[in-house]
């Protein structure tokens, strides 16, 4: 495949470049910096840096079933990086008509590194591995790996497959592929028979010193004798599996679900060994959430939604609650802002009202995935990027007792809990 | 880059050698910790660390976002020292190096576990061991003596 090209050719002139963004923030890490400005722009694999490429080796993802060696679009699940963090890289990126142009992952010298402009501008320790479990079978017959997913250090499991904000036209959030790419993909099985979940877990976990967390999420279920009870229910049994598996009150686990009652959170903290519990907000303000993830408006409210994330501090403890971010969206052409600063604004204000309760706020970069309804759109700066993080770091530095909850280990997506490392 | 030469390289992986290391963090504030799993692997300084909140972590993280340096210091058993400066080159936090090291400290402490394998790359080596200091000080400033050092002894 070749390098796509941005769409708008003069993007660079409007906005301020990595290295000026660099020299603007002194007390951050130009390489941090960097890495967020990979998940913005995107990246693209030169034919030598696909050959660095071991599917023997690494985790790789592909959407073709054809062979690696001449298939460019096969990409790693995610880089190393020096400091020993990760970075999830096999996100959608628009590969036909970004809105800037990507970087590029290059071999200058047999090492893999990062390039714009011609210049070497870091390089990249390698890709994710697999794990070991990848190569065997459940025993139906399919791969584990279909069941259970992993991260260098997390095993993901997604319950639901299909959203159900989706069912009403027009409620499902606007900056989420989920739903539209499983229709797409013409696919039926909305969830996967526990049973493979529980073997590809126990096969998984054999290898030592591989996984350090569980994490599980999936669409929201709407349905249920009170709303979201079948997602619920659907988590307790999958989180009873988990409980089986391992010894201890408590097994590092994340669920990462629709935001429950306190009913609904009570019976998780006491029927199953979870220890940390998320519910994403996503949009750092009221106005901009109804416009952007109507489905949530709608059924739960953003006053409640936070309520209930506050409410969740009570039962889980603090340090134990976190909520995603899609940073950026709120600056999305529509009714987004229209002005960064007033954004700004907006989004660290909101953001300190949350963080002072000890919640983490795990944000990711919003750049627009193709399926998605923001599709077409454009991702903010990266100053905008970069100086939001610092103040959320410097608020969460102020108010979270703990700087693990989706960090790189745990996750590899929310490049901004990078800063809580030191 | 300093290289280390064989018969350092030798103290280094002494298991009876003393291995301090000293980081800052951001603010400059010092840190010291001994490390006894540092050794060498060709010409780089590698240690296991095993706590994934330490402080040293923590330091070594911002030193490596930085380009800060690090201060190592070895006492041999025979009283020889050595003062490394090194600079953090990388960290391996997974992988299957990673779970190598794992294992083997498994088999040291079962209930162990392992945060990071950290790779210094040293940038200069002296030795510091007190007789060879002392001879270059007296070498390079015979000024710096107290002078009861130099009293002639009384002849009875
Ligand atoms: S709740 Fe929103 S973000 Fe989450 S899966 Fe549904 S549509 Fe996507």
């Amino acid at each position: 495949m070749e390098k796509p090209k941005a769409r708008d050719p003069q993007w660079r002139e409007k906005e301020p470049s990595y290295k000026e963004v660099v020299a603007r923030y002194p007390d951050l890490p130009a390489t941090w910096i960097l890495k967020a400005d990979l998940q913005r722009r995107g990246l693209y694999y030169t034919e030598a840096a696909t050959r660095k490429i071991d599917p023997a080796i690494h985790a790789t993802n592909s959407d073709v079933a054809t062979g690696f060696r001449e298939n460019r679009d096969y990409v790693p699940e995610g880089l190393i990086w020096k400091d020993g963090s990760y970075l999830i890289a096999n996100f959608d990126f628009d590969q036909k008509q970004p809105a800037r142009d990507p970087y590029t992952i290059d071999v200058v010298n047999d090492r893999i590194v990062v390039v714009d402009e011609d210049e070497v501008l870091e390089e990249i320790e390698g890709f994710w591995e697999k794990p070991d479990f990848y190569d065997k079978k459940a025993s139906n017959g399919e791969p584990l790996r279909k069941y259970v997913q992993a991260r260098p250090q997390r095993l993901d499991i997604s319950m639901n497959h299909y959203c159900h904000f989706w069912d009403e036209p027009g409620e499902g959030c606007k900056y989420c592929p989920l739903s539209p790419s499983y229709l797409a993909a013409g696919k039926k099985e909305e969830r996967y028979d526990f049973r493979y979940v529980k073997e590809a877990l126990t096969e998984a976990v054999k290898q030592k010193g591989r996984f350090s967390a569980i994490m599980l999420t999936g669409g929201s279920q709407l349905s249920g004798s009170e709303l979201l009870d079948d997602e619920l229910e659907g988590y307790l049994a999958l989180l009873k599996i988990i409980g089986e598996i391992f010894d201890g009150d408590r097994v590092p686990t994340q669920l990462i679900s629709s935001a429950f009652n306190e009913r609904q959170l009570e019976r998780l903290k006491n029927e199953t060994k979870l220890l940390t519990y998320t519910t994403d907000i996503e949009v750092l303000n009221k106005e901009k959430f109804e416009w952007i993830c109507p489905g949530k408006a709608r059924h739960i409210g953003y006053d409640e939604w936070k309520r209930r994330l506050f409410a969740a501090v009570d039962i889980f403890g603090k340090g134990n609650v976190s909520s995603g971010v899609v940073l950026g969206v709120e600056l999305a052409e529509g009714k987004g802002f229209t002005d960064e600063d007033e954004a700004f604004r907006a989004v660290t204000e909101e953001a300190e009202s949350i963080i002072s309760h000890g919640i983490a706020l795990a944000a990711n970069i919003w750049r627009p995935a193709p399926k998605s309804i923001l599709q077409n759109g454009k991702a903010a700066s990266l100053d905008y990027f970069v100086r939001t993080y610092r103040e959320f770091d410097r608020l969460q530095h102020k108010y979270c007792p703990n700087p693990y909850t989706d960090d790189f280990r745990r996750c590899g997506a929310h490049v901004g809990l990078d800063l809580m490392r030191v | 880059m300093a290289e280390i030469s064989r018969e350092l390289a030798d103290i280094i992986n002494d298991k009876e050698s003393l291995k301090v290391i000293a980081t800052t963090d951001a603010q400059g504030n010092p840190h010291v910790v001994f490390k006894g799993t540092l050794h060498t692997e060709g010409q780089d300084l590698v240690f296991y660390d095993l706590l994934q909140s330490s402080q040293v972590n923590k330091n070594l993280v911002s030193s490596i976002w930085f380009g800060r340096k690090v201060a190592i210091n070895i006492l041999a058993k025979d009283k020889r020292s050595f003062l490394i400066t090194a600079k953090p080159r990388r960290s391996v936090t997974a992988g299957r190096v990673f779970e190598e090291v794992y294992a083997s400290l498994k088999d040291r402490n079962p209930d162990g576990d392992l945060n990071a394998i950290w790779y210094l790359e040293p940038e200069h080596i002296e030795e510091k061991t007190f007789a060879v200091r002392r001879a270059e000080e007296e070498a390079a400033f015979p000024i710096l003596k107290h002078l009861d050092r130099l009293v002639k002894e009384e002849r009875s």
